[in-house]
């Protein structure tokens, strides 16, 4: 069993996905966020401490990153159904710093990463009264747009936080623009 | 002195070592056992043979029954041995007709069955004789020992040495590998824990070595080749063009002056990159010797040729800049070998947690030790990269030690630096300190009484590892500052310490050419990579390599009174060497039979201690006896079965066996 990310880097290549890229990418930063379990306890996919192989392929598309130091950290796991307030908090400090640090979308490696910042934003908006609204991506949405995916078929009409700004930058702008 | 000739006539001695053998083995039943078997003269048994009154009751026994071969059957041999071979020696016999058993560890003590321990004591008994039967006399060899030293690295270890060693009279080659001696010792501002300044007590050392009538100081040279065996090393030592003529320069530093380049540019190695120097430069103000090194990495004359060089204008007539200096490579014989090597710290890019070379004001504690020093780059203030001062400031210690990812093994020197550290910073800018530390360990001279000093001062300890530096913050407090995350264990509870400067204390690790060195040298390395010691209580700064001796850090880590004492040990122990004039060597090597060598030359290879070569003339294998070991490899793989190895010969060993297995 392999992780694309794993497929996507090793058996694809940077250079194969960046040549076939048909978009260009006119929207702000990205922060990648890695999670838990994809790195560790095993250093396959990438490196433990601090992996860069999907800043690598966002950045071979095109599509600019930032430094994220929490790129590891916990995303709430399954917390967010148990002990629900300290999986909000860590939902929290992830999407706060993200923001800090200029990103404008997060994209993860992990759908529970996805589903845990995405469909909780919401309600960590109400309780630490901040306007956080940071569209959260599964990083094969950002590479196949870039490669020339549908809106659609990409599932990019499926995410709930964020959504001006994913029709904003990846439905019209890609009409206009073409790379090739 | 018996000659080897004429009937055995042989004593056998059985030992109760108290009740450690007598216990289990039935001694007496042993002794008479031994008085039947063919060639004994006289069985005895006794409480303690290797007492004074034991080896009387031998030695008169040599003489009355007129004894030419001794078994002794107690401990292992090697523990009494020698003194059982001495015993012998005194009373007129050749040492090497005395055969040890062990009926101690591997009977009594290993045994419980009275009856069988003492079946097997018997056995073992008659094996000594069978094999003592066939023993001839032999001799002990002597080699000469050349009486000048090479002490490799001229750190504080290294200086040390040699100084003892050129006080005694004795003529040193000091081979240091950098342009400059004074290694990390240099580098420090002050001393734990009595605050001494290290520049004011290492100066003056590095002054005497380069003064020194005894001592040959050669810097930016390295040891390239050593070949031999103790008392005779050939050394090859190979010596780096500094452009800088050591003969002709008077170190008037005026060529620093002039050089073209009006500002120091160039990241300056020993502050580490925070300071700089130009393409000629003096490391630091004290350096020894006061002489300036060319960098050609940097120096324009050097990468286009079309230097206006006012650097040789300002030396003039002196003429000692020539950038046409080369590698030299010198030959030196030795009696014996300090090797001081020293250590590195632990680079603390492995930790990426730690945020070293991705956030600005994270320091390792050396660059901080440059930072504090008066003559280092920022003259000694205390300020962050961008200038600022630090406000508060996090130690965290056991960076590379005790870590499991890392380094097992504890640095011994970094609690102590760390509070040196902490007490400085806090003088030169009253910032507020915390330690992070997992036990703070002080065992030393003033040590604990330092730590309680600090304590006083209102420096912050906190009980933990550190898991990560890192910049996300969580409150404006925390913004555009260093956060410290650490689980408080005496709390109970994860903090986060926001701070303006974070201090890595790193560990000492060996250095990255260790292997190298140690091969080339060809003594040996513990696992994690630092020179093994002979034994670890008894011969701390001997090597299996004799005549190579250890000082410092190479050897594992050690603060500097204690590396002071090592090295002055060490010089000691090439003292006795060298003022012997002779090593002795025992007999048990080996030797060739000509007539049988077929030249296969497969021993050659095999010898771990290059002691077997097949000179052109002769065509046959010959064999060191300076050089070989006796391990017996070569006797092993001959395959004309032409080598033979003294008290190891064929007919003794089968003897052996064929007596351990004649039970009646």
């Amino acid at each position: 069993m392999r992780h694309p990310l794993e497929v996507l880097y090793q058996d694809v290549g940077l250079d194969r996905l960046h040549e076939r890229v048909v978009r260009r990418w006119r929207g702000g930063r990205l922060a990648c966020h890695y999670g838990c379990q994809a790195v560790r306890p095993y250093d396959e996919v990438d490196v433990p401490y601090n992996p860069t192989r999907m800043d690598e392929l966002l950045e071979a598309v095109g599509v600019p990153t930032v430094d994220f130091a929490l790129k590891t950290k916990c995303c709430g796991g399954s917390l967010t159904g148990t002990i629900h307030e300290v999986g909000l908090r860590l939902d929290y400090i992830l999407l706060k710093e993200a923001a800090r640090k200029g990103a404008e979308a997060l994209v993860t490696i992990c759908p529970l990463c996805q589903f845990n910042l995405d469909a909780y934003q919401a309600e960590i908006r109400r309780s630490a009264r901040e306007p956080l609204d940071l569209p959260i991506l599964y990083f094969t949405q950002v590479l196949g747009w870039a490669l020339g995916g549908d809106f659609k078929a990409l599932g990019l009409h499926r995410t709930i936080s964020g959504r001006t700004y994913v029709k904003r930058w990846f439905t019209a702008q890609a009409e206009v623009e073409s790379y090739v | 002195m018996f000659d080897g000739n004429g009937a055995p006539r042989i004593g056998v001695y059985v030992c109760h070592c108290g009740t450690n053998i007598a216990a289990v083995v039935d001694v007496y039943a042993v002794a008479a056992a031994a008085a039947k078997i063919p060639g004994v003269v006289v069985a005895r048994e006794y409480k303690y043979l290797c007492s004074d009154p034991g080896q009387e009751l031998i030695q008169n026994d040599i003489r009355e029954f007129k004894l030419n071969r001794l078994v002794v059957a107690s401990c292992s041999p090697h523990l009494h041995e020698a003194t059982f071979r001495a015993a012998a020696l005194a009373a007129g016999l050749n040492p090497f007709l005395v055969q040890m058993t062990n009926i101690r560890e591997h009977d009594s003590w290993v045994h419980a069955d009275r009856r069988r321990a003492t079946e097997k004591a018997v056995d073992l008994v008659r094996a000594a004789v069978w094999r003592v039967r066939r023993h001839r006399p032999l001799e002990k060899g002597r080699i000469p020992v050349h009486p000048e030293v090479l002490v490799v690295g001229g750190g504080i270890a290294g200086i040390h040495a040699a100084l003892s060693l050129a006080n005694a009279g004795r003529h040193v080659y000091l081979v240091e590998r950098e342009p400059i001696i004074g290694g990390h010792m240099a580098q420090f501002d002050k001393t734990f824990p009595t605050l001494d300044c290290a520049a004011c007590i290492l100066t003056p050392k590095m002054s005497a070595v380069k003064s020194h009538p005894n001592i040959t100081l050669w810097t930016y040279s390295e040891v390239t080749g050593v070949e031999g065996y103790v008392g005779n090393y050939s050394v090859q030592v190979t010596r780096y063009p500094r452009y800088v003529r050591e003969e002709l320069c008077s170190g008037c530093l005026e060529c620093i002056e002039a050089c073209v380049y009006r500002e120091a540019k160039f990241a300056d190695r020993f502050n580490y990159g925070l300071g700089k120097r130009k393409p000629i430069y003096l490391p630091f103000p004290q350096a020894v010797p006061q002489m300036p090194v060319v960098d050609p990495e940097t120096c324009i004359q050097f990468k286009s040729r079309k230097c206006k060089k006012t650097c040789l204008e300002a030396c003039g007539e002196r003429r000692a800049i020539d950038f046409t200096q080369r590698e030299q490579v010198e030959r030196i014989q030795v009696g014996a070998i300090i090797i001081a090597t020293g250590f590195r710290t632990v680079d603390p890019r492995r930790m990426p947690y730690y945020g070293y070379g991705v956030y600005p004001n994270v320091y390792t504690a050396l660059e901080v030790e440059r930072l504090v020093n008066a003559s280092g780059p920022t003259g000694g203030k205390v300020i962050l990269r961008d200038g600022r001062k630090p406000a508060t400031v996090g130690i965290v210690h056991c960076v590379g030690s005790r870590d499991e990812k890392t380094n097992r093994w504890c640095s011994r020197v970094c609690c102590m630096y760390s509070l040196k550290l902490a007490h400085l910073i806090k003088e030169h800018t009253g910032a507020e300190i915390f330690n992070f530390y997992i036990d703070i360990r002080t065992p030393g001279k003033g040590f604990e009484e330092f730590y309680q000093r600090l304590l006083n001062e209102g420096v912050h300890f906190i009980r933990g590892r550190v898991a990560e530096v890192t910049d996300w913050a969580l409150d404006p407090t925390e913004e555009g500052r260093l956060v410290i995350r650490v689980e408080d264990t005496l709390l109970g509870t994860v903090r986060r310490i926001p701070v303006d400067m974070v201090v890595l204390a790193t560990g000492l690790e060996p250095r990255e050419d260790a292997q190298e060195v140690r091969r080339r040298f060809n003594i040996t390395c513990s696992t994690e990579g630092f020179f093994l010691e002979r034994h670890p209580k008894l011969a701390p700064v001997s090597t299996f390599t004799d005549g190579i001796f250890l000082a410092g850090c190479c050897q594992g880590p050690k603060d500097i009174p204690d590396t002071v004492a090592q090295a002055g040990a060490a010089a000691m122990e090439a003292l006795a060497l060298i003022d012997a004039g002779f090593v002795e060597q025992e007999p048990n090597t080996a030797w060739v039979m000509e007539e049988l060598c077929s030249s296969c030359k497969i021993c050659v290879a095999l010898c771990p201690y290059n002691a077997i070569s097949v000179p052109a003339e002769t065509g046959k294998a010959t064999i060191n006896r300076a050089l070989c070991k006796g391990c017996g490899t070569c006797v092993a793989a001959c395959p004309s079965g032409s080598i033979v190895q003294n008290l190891f010969e064929d007919d003794q060993i089968f003897e052996e066996i064929e007596g351990v297995l004649a039970y009646a």
